[in-house]
């Protein structure tokens, strides 16, 4: 039994010994003068052994069980004489199955002895590292998607907002209250967020949001917000739950792709113009001189065929006109990349009243106009002076008979946008009818002789070409009104 | 009927197509009389105006597009005073460029005999004109 000697609680205490050896936990006592070690039958246990299947010794255990890099700390609990609670120690035990984690605690007794306990931490210890594992990956996750987390307790009407939010806004500090967040949004988006906000906490609504916000750091970034209520029994919201993304780049490409796609449609419609002018206009001029040459051919009298060439002539001056238009058309495109310069409203549209000085005149016309809202723009001078040039000379030839002419031009800006207001009191135009029309191409409505259908065409080319867009008002015999968005 | 003692219309914007369509029309001894309009209104209100009754076109040719009122909105204000006009009208539809729908459209359209793409020939003239230019389909 010489060997049994050295198992703690084996004959003295039974009843003890047994309750200790059924836990999931070993203890040991060491003789610091004889260098004598006991172990419990537990402590073989929870390595996986039978009681005496390995060595119980002081050097086993430090120089074949303990794993070497943890052999340091927890001779360290050993050693250490000064203290008086117990010493804790986690480290790795060879057990019958290879390492496992375990924790240590020694406690000193008297002079001479020192006793420990060893527990078997390894399941607790894997799950600690998966979810530290987890954590790390879940905030490099989202780093990587640049999106944080945020919570309104709406009870208390209090505001978290997490590390990687914080560091979207670039706020070294929570916001105090949600009116100092919804403050780091740009004006125009404030609104939307503060209704969104209240209708989650109203009703329970989610929301989306691609919104605009101003960071800590003064830049102005994209970000989508997302939200959910998190309601009670009783569907009252007692908690909102969001995350914010910041989407920047991703918006900007997608702003960038828009505009493009906006570009191809524009060229597109161009070319389909083109196409048009060629199947209808150009053939019809082509029909007409074959018309008359055959008319030419089978004609008898003179006074006839002199008749039948002067139409010869005035199809070859519309021919010339109409060429000349699309010449104007594929110019669009090449001045548009041409500098734009600092243009003041007021200054070219004198200009431009004094070259129309005697059609104003003879029309008995009256022009305001009012450019103190925005007094100048950043553009292209020759086309600032087309657009003027024809919605001024379509108010004039398109004025009502009825009334003396009152037309009023006026510029503004709104959201960051310049408009360019252009108003008159003329014939106007039947919406219903022709609204889709109006600008496009060989494209006329009142029988004016001189109406050629080509001017409106060429300002919503020039306008869109430069990325602004035209769209018109109208009413049968009240007036028109042409709201352009210049930049 | 003797087709040299027909009137004739031409409904269309264009003022030399108009010339020319008269000229060879006169040249060529194809009807009595031919009256132009430059628009559907203008042709509207001459057929709806009772005074004219002894004027009234036995041919029409429409074009498509024109300002005020094109040929299709011509059609429709037409059907409206139809009932009330007692002559029999052939319409033949003229246009320079005609588009898969308009075809459609004239096809099943009653009122229109056919469609004709311009520049008309010296043959369809004729035919148009001797009453012998028929649908196609029908």
């Amino acid at each position: 039994m010489g060997l049994f000697e050295s198992y703690l609680f084996d004959d003295e205490t039974p009843n003890l010994a047994r309750l200790i050896n059924s836990v999931n936990a070993g203890i040991w006592e060491f003789d610091v003068n004889t260098n004598k070690v006991k172990w419990s039958v537990s402590l073989f246990t929870i390595l996986g052994y039978q009681p005496g299947e390995i060595e119980c010794s002081y050097s086993n255990f430090i120089d074949n069980l303990i794993y070497y890099q943890d052999r340091a700390s927890f001779l360290a609990t050993i050693n250490n004489r000064t203290a008086q609670s117990s010493e804790i120690a986690y480290i790795r035990l060879l057990t019958k199955n290879g390492y496992e984690w375990f924790q240590s605690t020694v406690q000193r007794q008297g002079n001479a002895k020192i006793s420990g306990t060893l527990i078997n931490i390894n399941q607790f210890k894997f799950s600690e590292l998966q979810l530290t594992n987890n954590n790390t990956f879940v905030a490099e996750t989202n780093k990587l998607l640049k999106v944080g987390a945020w919570e309104i307790d709406v009870t208390l009407s209090k505001l978290f907002l997490t590390n990687e939010a914080l560091d979207i806004f670039e706020l070294h500090q929570q916001p105090a209250t949600i009116d100092e967040l919804i403050g780091c949004f740009e004006p125009e988006h404030r609104q939307l967020l503060t209704a969104a906000i209240e209708d989650c906490i109203r009703i329970g609504r989610p929301y989306d949001l691609d919104l605009r916000l101003k960071t800590g750091k003064g830049k102005v970034i994209w970000t989508k917000i997302k939200a959910v209520a998190k309601i009670d029994n009783y569907g009252k919201c007692l908690l909102i739950k969001g995350v914010i993304q910041d989407i920047n780049v991703t918006k900007h490409s997608e702003n960038k792709l828009k505009s493009t796609l906006n570009l191809i449609n524009h060229k597109n419609e161009r070319l389909q113009n083109f196409a048009y002018i060629a199947s209808h206009n150009l053939r019809s001029y082509a029909g007409n001189l074959q018309l008359m040459l055959n008319l030419h051919e089978e004609s008898k009298s003179q006074t006839e065929q002199q008749e039948i060439l002067s139409h010869v002539r005035s199809i070859s001056t519309s021919l010339n006109a109409t060429i000349e238009h699309l010449n104007e058309i594929v110019k669009i495109d090449l001045v548009a990349n041409q500098e734009k310069i600092q243009i003041e409203f007021d200054l070219l549209f004198k200009n431009i009243l004094n070259a129309l000085q005697s059609n104003i005149h003879s029309a008995n016309a009256i022009v305001k106009y009012d450019f103190s809202k925005c007094p100048h723009i950043y553009y292209l001078p020759a086309y600032l002076e087309s657009i003027f040039h024809n919605l001024l000379t379509n108010a004039l030839k398109y004025r009502s008979p009825d009334r003396q002419a009152i037309i009023t031009c006026k510029s503004i800006i709104e959201n960051e946008h310049v408009y360019l207001i252009f108003e008159d009191n003329g014939m106007g135009i039947d919406m219903k009818k022709n609204g889709d029309k109006i600008f496009g191409m060989y494209q006329t409505f009142h029988n004016n002789l001189d109406s050629q259908g080509i001017g409106l065409y060429i300002t919503r080319n020039q306008i869109e070409a430069l990325g602004g867009t035209i769209t018109v008002e109208s009413n049968l015999d009240i007036g028109t009104k042409f709201i352009i968005k210049l930049l | 009927m003797d087709h040299t003692k027909q009137i004739a219309w031409i409904i269309d914007d264009d003022e030399v197509y108009r010339f020319g369509f008269h000229k060879y029309v006169e040249i060529k001894d194809l009807c009595a009389r031919v009256v132009g309009f430059s628009n559907g209104k203008d042709a509207i209100n001459f057929l709806s105006d009772t005074r004219n009754a002894a004027n009234l076109p036995d041919i029409i040719f429409l074009d498509i597009d024109m300002p005020v009122m094109n040929g299709w909105e011509f059609m429709v204000a037409f059907e409206q005073i139809r009932a009330r006009i007692n002559k029999k009208i052939t319409i033949f539809l003229v246009t320079s460029c005609i588009s898969y729908e308009d075809i459609l459209h004239a096809q099943n359209h009653p009122d229109i005999t056919d469609y004709i793409i311009k520049p008309i020939n010296s043959e369809q003239f004729n035919l148009a004109f001797t009453g012998e230019f028929r649908k196609k389909i029908a």
